[in-house]
């Protein structure tokens, strides 16, 4: 009960904090964000990416698929909540059968046999909740060791660590699986991690490219992880969210050299 | 698509996978199909058909056999020299800024940016050689312009979303903008640019591009 007393608050932190404040710069803490981005590249090219390295010779990507797949099943529940809580009940119900179908048929998760039956995924999460309860995103923070956040998706994935801790160290949960509640942390531990080195192994060649190809690493990431959770809050991952802010817009078109062409300069 | 799992269940579980079959049937049409929610306007068919002989040439490409991976990108940069707009494209990444460009230095920035972005995608593409693209719909955008959503079908990306953004100029439609699940390449550009050009100038730039290319060519 306790969590979710301080789930409600964090909330409610959310909500009054950053409610009236519209940020018109999504990143005036910079400075102190490029300080902490720099440590968590260092941690990772010393400790991340060597492991993930590792874990990538060793495990076949097939495997890798599948422990992805396996951890994305296990969030089901979590993404299930989201989705009644943004009234989309049809996405629920989507939700249940696919957790059905993928634990059952899909060897506990392994295989997304439910995205081969064409079940639709969705991808919700508290942050994106809030968003659409109204809770404006706040500023661009980034978290040591946890990498890229806004105030909201911050506080979103707290009260949902807190909510899922919860569950995990449930007493008639404890009780069930013959864990003490050390046992218990260090298995949710381990899992985190292997999750998240596995993951990393995934997108190995992905990420290594675009350190490469960036002109400003920071910027980069900062840009693509905005663009891409405002997509997620508006369910839009293929369309650009916002036209608004004249992305497409030609600056010189009443100036009239609208037509030439520099391709073949 | 609910072919493959299905002739797999049937025998064992048919009357739990009759039961969860229509139920999802049930869902689909009450909410009127969202997987095929294609309603193609004709002014996209141009760029719809672009798109998709676009990512005919580069399957192609991929499949070829004893051709060096070399050979493959520098054939994936030649079809993106073809069907992208690079011109539109420097205008858009530099927005404001383009103007003030002499006509030599908008030369230059194009070339160069040209070279950047084609190697990038060749050298990305070269990697999806086990997927399916498949369009699954159209939309007409403000100014005209027409977006094309495809998605990846099979392998490890299954499921991301690719969204090119076209646009006609001189009686020619060619792409504009990628837009990859929701992060598109022309913002992310262009917020990158404008940081360098916030603390130097445009020859900056311009260095910082030829020096990219410069080693991208080197193979560094």
């Amino acid at each position: 009960m306790k969590s979710i007393r301080s789930a409600l608050l964090l909330v409610g932190l959310a909500w009054f904090g950053f409610g009236c404040a519209t940020v018109a710069d999504p990143d005036p803490w910079e400075p102190m964000n490029r300080g902490v981005f720099a440590f968590n590249e260092k941690i990772d090219s010393y400790a991340l990416d060597p492991l993930a390295m590792a874990w990538d010779y060793v495990i076949p990507e097939i495997a890798q698929s599948g422990l992805r797949n396996f951890f994305e099943n296990l969030r089901i529940p979590t993404v299930f909540v989201n989705d009644l809580l943004q009234g989309k009940p049809e996405a629920a119900v989507f939700d249940v059968l696919r957790l059905v179908y993928n634990s059952i048929f899909g060897l506990a998760g392994f295989i997304d046999v439910a995205s081969m039956a064409g079940i639709p995924k969705s991808d919700e999460d508290f942050g994106q909740t809030l968003a659409v309860w109204g809770v404006p995103a706040g500023p661009y923070v980034m978290m040591p060791l946890l990498g890229p956040y806004t105030v909201r998706s911050g506080i979103g994935d707290l009260a949902e660590a807190t909510a899922t801790a919860y569950a995990y160290f449930n007493p008639l949960w404890v009780e069930v699986a013959h864990l003490s509640e050390l046992e218990n942390l260090a298995v949710s531990v381990g899992t985190k991690g292997l999750d998240l080195v596995n993951l990393r192994a995934f997108y190995l060649e992905e990420i290594a490219a675009n350190r490469d190809d960036a002109f400003d690493y920071y910027v980069f990431i900062r840009n693509a992880y905005l663009q891409n959770r405002r997509a997620r809050v508006l369910d839009e991952s293929a369309v650009v969210a916002e036209d608004g802010e004249g992305l497409y817009f030609l600056d010189d078109e009443a100036s009239g050299d609208d037509d030439e062409d520099f391709d073949d300069f | 698509m609910i072919s493959s799992p299905s002739r797999r269940f049937r025998r064992s579980r048919q009357p739990f996978r009759a039961a969860m079959g229509s139920l999802v049937l049930l869902l689909v049409l009450a909410n009127g199909l969202p997987v095929s929610a294609a309603e193609d306007h004709h002014l996209a068919a141009e760029p719809r058909r672009l798109i998709e002989e676009t990512t005919n040439r580069i399957v192609l490409i991929l499949s070829q056999k004893d051709v060096s991976e070399e050979t493959k990108i520098q054939q994936i940069e030649e079809v993106a020299y073809d069907v992208f707009d690079f011109t539109t494209m420097s205008k858009l990444v530099l927005a404001r800024r383009w103007r003030k460009l002499s006509r030599d230095q908008k030369g230059e920035f194009v070339r160069e940016f040209k070279r950047s972005l084609s190697a990038t995608y060749g050298t990305r593409l070269r990697r999806y050689d086990q997927e399916e693209v498949e369009i699954y719909g159209t939309q007409i955008e403000p100014r005209d312009d027409v977006s094309v959503r495809t998605r990846i079908v099979g392998g490890q990306y299954a499921g991301a979303k690719l969204s090119y953004r076209l646009r006609k100029r001189n009686d020619r439609w060619r792409i504009i903008d990628v837009v990859i699940e929701g992060v598109s390449l022309v913002s992310n550009y262009r917020s990158q640019f404008s940081e360098i050009l916030n603390r130097g100038t445009i020859e900056d730039l311009l260095g910082k591009l030829r020096d990219k290319n410069f080693k991208v060519e080197d193979g560094a």
